[in-house]
């Protein structure tokens, strides 16, 4: 095409641009070289540092089929098995019969379920939960506190802070993130906020959905079902096998954010916001382990640690105050 | 190796310093017939920085800035204190760098010596060449010998333990693990790697790998070097030079508060390394490579505070355990002294209140 004397000044335009282009694309595709999985950066993000959030960049997870051998593998897959049974892996440590895929489905991996690649590159945050900067130990640490009720467990607490638990987990965490920019809020991060319509949420219509949508996995009392041998199948979602007073999944806002992206499990966004909304004030509005954070009287907790959320702690349902916890015994 | 036990730089980041440097000619291939094509690789760079200002070029990775107003000669810019968020991160990254910067006074009760993190780490842990922590943060955790992982936060800890002596401070140990200070340090190192890609190896990560020596390294040349380049600043003792509060000016480099005898920087190769790259601070890079090693040599032949790991063992029982596999003088014996039993009086730097 450029070949001969009668070269268009048009046609060499058209190479300048070509070539030109061709820089653009090469430098892009040099940019994606260094950052493997991630189609799009923009600056800011929510997570370290702060700053508005005006970010969001793709990740992809790399296949659990993909970790690596060796000693760094063998750390993944500690981490990737206490992750998926905590109780059985970890099990010191879990006072009821939840595990960390429970709220981070598909292993951590699963975008819009607080996936942990996208966690990874958040933390360390300042939390307004305890009023703290959090390290990712920090973090995992609270979930064994709340939402595997570890007051309860046979230690009687979260793993000591020099424990492998930490350390595994964290190793779980980084694999899954490599590649991912840090400090940078990922799409598919934590869970999606849904719309709370205008006249609120609704237990009693969230009751109808529960049963309806819910129950056949979860029960009737929120119990979960178990396998004869005792391996959970399905997570309890409420009573004395749940997540504590304390956990996030307490709190309707963020159980219908996980509800709405990621529920039912065979048919994730079947459900409006507004369903989302009611079948968490449902399931939230019954009674499960105490906060561990409470030495005084329940209004005194409520006042101190569940001011300013959507949540059902120290409201009186059905004539019981929610938050009194269930009495039970370790694990 | 055993050399993580006690913090030194692990193989598998010694292998990737190796693969950065045997990429470098690779990144280095354009030639001047592809004007064009580079022009319109600064385009797309121009694109890139108008999404994110923290980065100056394809590259990203090639180093960092050095001075506080950033934008130095590398193509990863780390940001400068003028974009320090506002509000809790804001004050817990201010923490950090003032703890990381006067370490021996902000966090006294785990330091015992006189050293800060900034003295092995230059520009308050941004400095490409200087083991930086943007660099480090997106390595971490890592794998060492056995199964262990290592944490960012295992890792502060074994600063603490080493290179500040711990063993010798008011509390006798490093920082209990639930203390904030590695919340604080964690959150800056982080903030530091903004947009660097997890998981990724940064050039300017470590300290530059340096040549072999061409002549057996010896500390009697060394002494001849440090006279005339380093003794102006760290002393003829090598015990530096604070203000009256505490605040280290030049850092102890041997003796009764500098780092003891299992910190990376005792490892001679480790600190020719650092030193080949970082020092004299006034003129980094003009010492030779033989005389880098040498002085190293003579700085890591004098006596320092004692092994944390010797507990009951004999020096040479140490020695054997945990001092192979890389270049040292613990146990050797010169001018008549077994190295290792420690400096006598070791432990914080005397200051006033």
């Amino acid at each position: 095409m450029v070949e001969g004397d009668g070269e268009q000044p048009l046609v060499r335009t058209g190479i300048v641009a070509g070539t030109f282009v061709a820089g653009i694309v090469v430098a892009a595709l040099g940019l994606m070289a260094i950052m493997p999985r991630t189609a799009s950066t923009a600056p800011g993000g929510t997570g370290i540092g702060g700053g508005a959030a005006v970010s969001v960049a793709s990740f992809t997870p790399p296949a659990l089929a993909d970790i690596p051998d060796g000693k760094d593998g063998d750390a993944i897959r500690r981490g990737l098995a206490i992750f998926d049974d905590p109780r059985n892996n970890a099990g010191q440590f879990v006072g009821n019969a939840m595990a960390c895929k429970n709220c981070h489905l598909d292993s951590g991996r699963k975008a819009d379920s607080s996936p942990m690649w996208a966690a990874w590159v958040a933390y360390p945050q300042y939390r307004k939960k305890n009023d703290a900067i959090n390290t990712m130990h920090d973090r995992i640490r609270g979930c064994f506190l709340y939402s595997m009720d570890a007051g309860n467990s046979p230690s009687g607490g979260a793993p000591p802070d020099d424990s492998d638990v930490y350390r595994d987990l964290e190793a779980y965490f980084f694999w899954l993130a490599k590649g991912a920019p840090t400090g940078v809020k990922l799409k598919g991060a934590n869970y999606p906020k849904p719309v709370l319509p205008a006249g609120g949420y609704d237990p009693a219509h969230g009751a109808t959905l529960y049963a309806s949508t819910c129950a056949a996995c979860h029960g009737a009392e929120g119990q979960g079902a178990k396998q004869p041998g005792g391996k959970i199948v399905y997570p309890p979602l409420w009573g004395p096998d749940s997540y504590n007073w304390g956990a996030g999944m307490a709190r309707i806002d963020l159980a219908a954010g996980f509800i709405r992206a990621n529920m039912p499990q065979d048919k994730p966004g079947s459900l409006s916001d507004a369903q989302a909304w009611d079948v968490a004030a449902f399931i939230d509005s019954h009674e499960r382990p105490r906060d561990p954070r409470q030495n005084g009287s329940v209004a005194a907790n409520a006042a101190a640690k569940h001011k300013d959320e959507k949540s059902y702690y120290g409201k009186i349902v059905g004539g019981q105050l929610l938050g009194s916890g269930i009495p039970k015994a370790r694990r | 190796m055993a050399k993580n036990v006690r913090g030194r730089i692990s193989d598998a980041e010694a292998q990737i310093e190796q693969e950065v440097e045997a990429d470098r000619p690779r990144l280095i291939k354009l030639g001047g017939g592809l004007l064009l094509f580079v022009l319109g690789a600064g385009a797309a760079a121009i694109a890139l920085l108008a999404i994110k200002p923290q980065f100056t070029g394809p590259d990203l990775y090639v180093g960092g800035p050095t001075g506080d107003g950033g934008g130095g000669s590398g193509d990863y810019v780390v940001p400068t204190l003028a974009q320090l968020p506002k509000g809790d991160e804001g004050a817990a990254i201010q923490r950090a760098i003032d703890l990381f910067n006067n370490t021996n006074v902000k966090a006294a009760d785990f330091v015992g010596n006189g050293l800060a993190c900034k003295n092995c780490h230059i520009d308050s842990g941004r400095k490409a060449g200087a083991a930086p922590m943007w660099a480090a943060w997106v390595k971490f955790p890592v794998y060492d010998s056995g199964d262990k992982v290592t944490t960012m936060r295992d890792r502060i800890k074994g600063c603490f333990t080493n290179s500040m002596n711990a063993q010798n401070s008011p509390s006798g140990a490093p920082p209990p693990l639930d203390h904030p200070l590695y919340g604080d340090l964690e959150l800056y190192f982080a903030w530091l790697a903004k947009g660097a890609t997890a998981g990724a190896t940064m050039a300017g990560q470590g300290f530059p790998k340096i040549d072999p020596p061409a002549l057996a390294f010896d500390p009697v040349r060394g002494k001849a070097v440090y006279a005339q380049t380093c003794a102006a600043c760290h002393g003829n003792g090598g015990n530096g030079a604070s203000q009256p509060n505490g605040t280290v000016v030049y850092p102890a480099i041997f003796g009764a508060h500098s780092y003891n005898w299992d910190a990376g920087m005792a490892d001679v190769a480790l600190a020719a390394a650092f030193i080949k790259a970082n020092m004299p601070f006034n003129a980094p890079g003009t010492l030779t490579t033989q005389q880098a090693w040498d002085v190293s040599a003579y700085v890591n032949s004098q006596e320092r505070p004692k092994s944390p790991l010797q507990k009951a063992q004999t020096i040479a029982q140490n020695g054997k355990a945990n001092f192979t596999g890389f270049p040292t003088y613990y146990g050797q014996t010169i001018d008549g002294r077994e190295l290792g039993a420690g400096s006598p009086g070791a432990g914080p730097l005397p200051r006033s209140k």
